[in-house]
Parts: structure tokens; C-alpha cells; sequence
């Protein structure tokens, strides 16, 4: 029952950490993503 | 930290995760295959404990891959479903078989070998020359491993690869499964070049194919090294916070380099990790 409960620990923990860096890192890129659209050049109005 | 009796230094342990983190971001692997024997070679950790350790820090960096790649949907799922349960199997018997040359005393000398023949074979294959362009990689070219003539027959419409050998694939779960478990590695960096060459997967398909694979064996590896006592969780947790954030600058600096300087680089950390098996084994006869 213990080296289950180990054995458990040993896969929960690590891929509860896995899940939190993917959406801090996925936040981060989304952030990142949205500057570079905001900061870019107007597009050129070609209808004149 | 002290780990199966050995003082370690964490900031050491950071450090090569970090390391480990950078070179799986830069080339798209876990990097298992150089942590666990870095593990061994650099802290003098003993080999089980670092197999069951790397693949424990693994389900982290699988769980990462696995979330990344459910959202782009690339890769054959048929493929991973076949794979799946020769390489639980194959996971469990690698455990067992470590167990066992602990018992017998003879795990540095057998997984040094194995370590050093798995590295020079996946070497071989990064310095062969490229398949051609990027356009090229696209096309599916129908490798020697998808045209043995065993059946039952399975097709997989999103590559798309019809006719192959359903008891290969199974099969090859089975040896990668059994690799994982011996040596602590995800086997991405063996099975990619098998999908590639063997198969003739497009690169595209090839990358996300196996992630779920690889999940499974990080999970099926670390509860079977758990029960066997071979994990050290503050150990495995302390690389996985090393690594999980040199990954992101890794995965950065891969599309600012050439995929040929990519490849040689990977061939000479692979050799590199090679020559300080050979120098520790040395040492320790």
C-alpha cells in the first residue's frame, strides 16, 4: 500500500508541475504574441 | 541533498537540469539519454536510482509535450495505440531486468555498455546525410519497415501509409518500452529516426507521433522504478524545476539556428556523453 502510494506521488507530482509550466509558459507566449500584433506597423491602406 | 547515501549538490542539480532542459528544447527530445548517465558519470548517483529518477522528471516534461501536441494534432494515433501496449510491457521487463543486474552487482558495467552502443547507434543516424529539403519532408516515402510482408495489415489515413505491418509497430513499442526501462531514456530520440527512415513518416507526423507513447512509458517507468525503490522524488522534482525553464529558451533558439548545425551539434553532445561513459568505465575496472 506504501510503495503504491509512493509510486503514485512520484507521477502526480511531477505532472501536476508539467501542467502548471504549460499554462504559465502558454500565458507567457500569448502575452509575447499580442505585443509584437499591438507594437507592428498599421497595415498599408491600398484603396486610394 | 543526500541521495542512496551520496551527498549532491542541488545547485549542481539545477544546473544540469538546466543543461538537460536546453538541449531538449534546442533539438526537440526529452534528453533523457544524457541525464541519466550524466547523473551517474558527474554525481556518482547509483544507476538505478538515476534511471528511475530521469524517468520520474520525465512525466513532467511528457505531460508538457503530451498538452502541447493534443492542441496541434499532428502524429497518427493508430500508430501510438499499437505501440502502446508492447511498450507498457516492454517498460516493466526493463525495470525488472535492472533489478536484477543490481542483484547481481553488474548494473554499472552492463548499462555503460548499453548506454555507449544505444548513443553510437543514434549518432550514426544525426550524421547520415539529411532527406532533403524541408518541402521534401512532407511527402511520405515508404520505408523497409512498412514494407516487411507480415500481416495482419493496418492503414493510417492521416499520413497517409497504408498496408503496414501491424506486429512491427507492436514490436517496436516493445524493444522502446524495454530501452526506456534499462536505460531511463523517453525513446523519442530512437524512435523519431525509426519513423523517418523505417517507416517513412513525414517530419511533421514523426514529431507527434510517440508523445503519447512517450507519456506512457515516463508514467508506466516511474511506477515501476518506484516500487522497486530506484526513485528519489526531490531528486527528480529539483532537475524537472532545472530543466522545465531552459526548455522554453531552448525551443527559442532552435528556429534562429540551421537544422545541419542542429543536428551536428546533437551528434557531438551524443559523442561527447559517449566519451565520458568510456572514461568513468574505465576508471571504475
Amino acid at each position: 500500500m506504501k510503495s503504491w502510494l509512493f509510486a503514485a506521488s512520484c507521477v502526480v507530482l511531477p505532472a501536476l508541475w508539467g501542467v502548471a509550466m504549460y499554462f504559465a509558459f502558454g500565458a507567457v507566449e500569448r502575452r509575447r504574441k499580442r505585443a509584437v500584433t499591438k507594437d507592428a506597423p498599421p497595415p498599408i491602406d491600398y484603396s486610394i | 541533498m543526500l541521495v542512496a547515501g551520496q551527498e549532491v549538490s542541488v545547485l549542481g542539480l539545477l544546473a544540469l537540469g538546466s543543461v538537460v532542459g536546453l538541449v531538449a528544447g534546442l533539438f526537440g527530445i526529452g534528453g533523457g539519454f544524457i541525464l541519466t548517465p550524466l547523473l551517474s558519470v558527474v554525481f556518482d548517483i547509483p544507476l538505478p536510482v538515476a534511471i528511475g529518477s530521469g524517468l520520474c522528471q520525465m512525466v513532467g516534461t511528457a505531460t508538457v509535450a503530451f498538452l502541447k501536441h493534443r492542441k496541434l494534432g499532428q502524429g497518427e494515433p493508430r500508430f501510438d495505440g499499437l505501440m502502446l501496449a508492447g511498450t507498457l510491457l516492454g517498460v516493466a521487463a526493463g525495470a525488472r531486468a535492472v533489478a536484477q543486474l543490481e542483484r547481481r552487482g553488474d548494473t554499472t558495467l552492463v548499462l555503460y555498455v548499453a548506454y555507449i552502443v544505444f548513443l553510437l547507434g543514434v549518432a550514426l543516424t544525426l550524421v547520415r546525410p539529411s532527406r532533403g529539403p524541408v518541402e521534401a519532408l512532407s511527402v511520405v516515402r515508404r520505408g523497409p519497415l512498412a514494407r516487411i510482408p507480415l500481416p495482419p495489415y493496418v492503414d493510417f489515413p492521416q499520413l497517409p501509409l497504408r498496408r503496414v505491418p501491424a506486429l512491427v509497430v507492436a514490436y517496436l513499442g516493445l524493444a522502446l518500452g524495454f530501452l526506456s526501462g534499462l536505460l531511463g531514456v523517453g525513446g523519442g530520440v530512437a524512435l523519431i529516426p525509426i519513423l523517418l527512415y523505417g517507416f517513412g513518416f513525414p517530419i511533421r507526423h514523426a514529431a507527434g507521433t510517440g508523445i503519447l507513447v512517450l507519456f506512457a512509458t515516463s508514467v508506466s517507468g516511474t511506477i515501476a522504478h518506484a516500487r522497486l525503490g530506484h526513485v528519489h522524488l526531490p531528486l527528480a522534482l529539483t532537475l524537472l524545476a532545472g530543466s522545465s525553464i531552459s526548455t522554453q529558451f531552448g525551443a527559442l533558439a532552435t528556429h534562429r539556428l540551421p537544422v545541419n548545425v542542429l543536428r551536428r551539434g546533437l551528434a557531438l553532445l551524443i559523442l561527447a556523453t559517449v566519451a565520458a561513459l568510456a572514461w568513468a568505465l574505465a576508471r571504475r575496472l
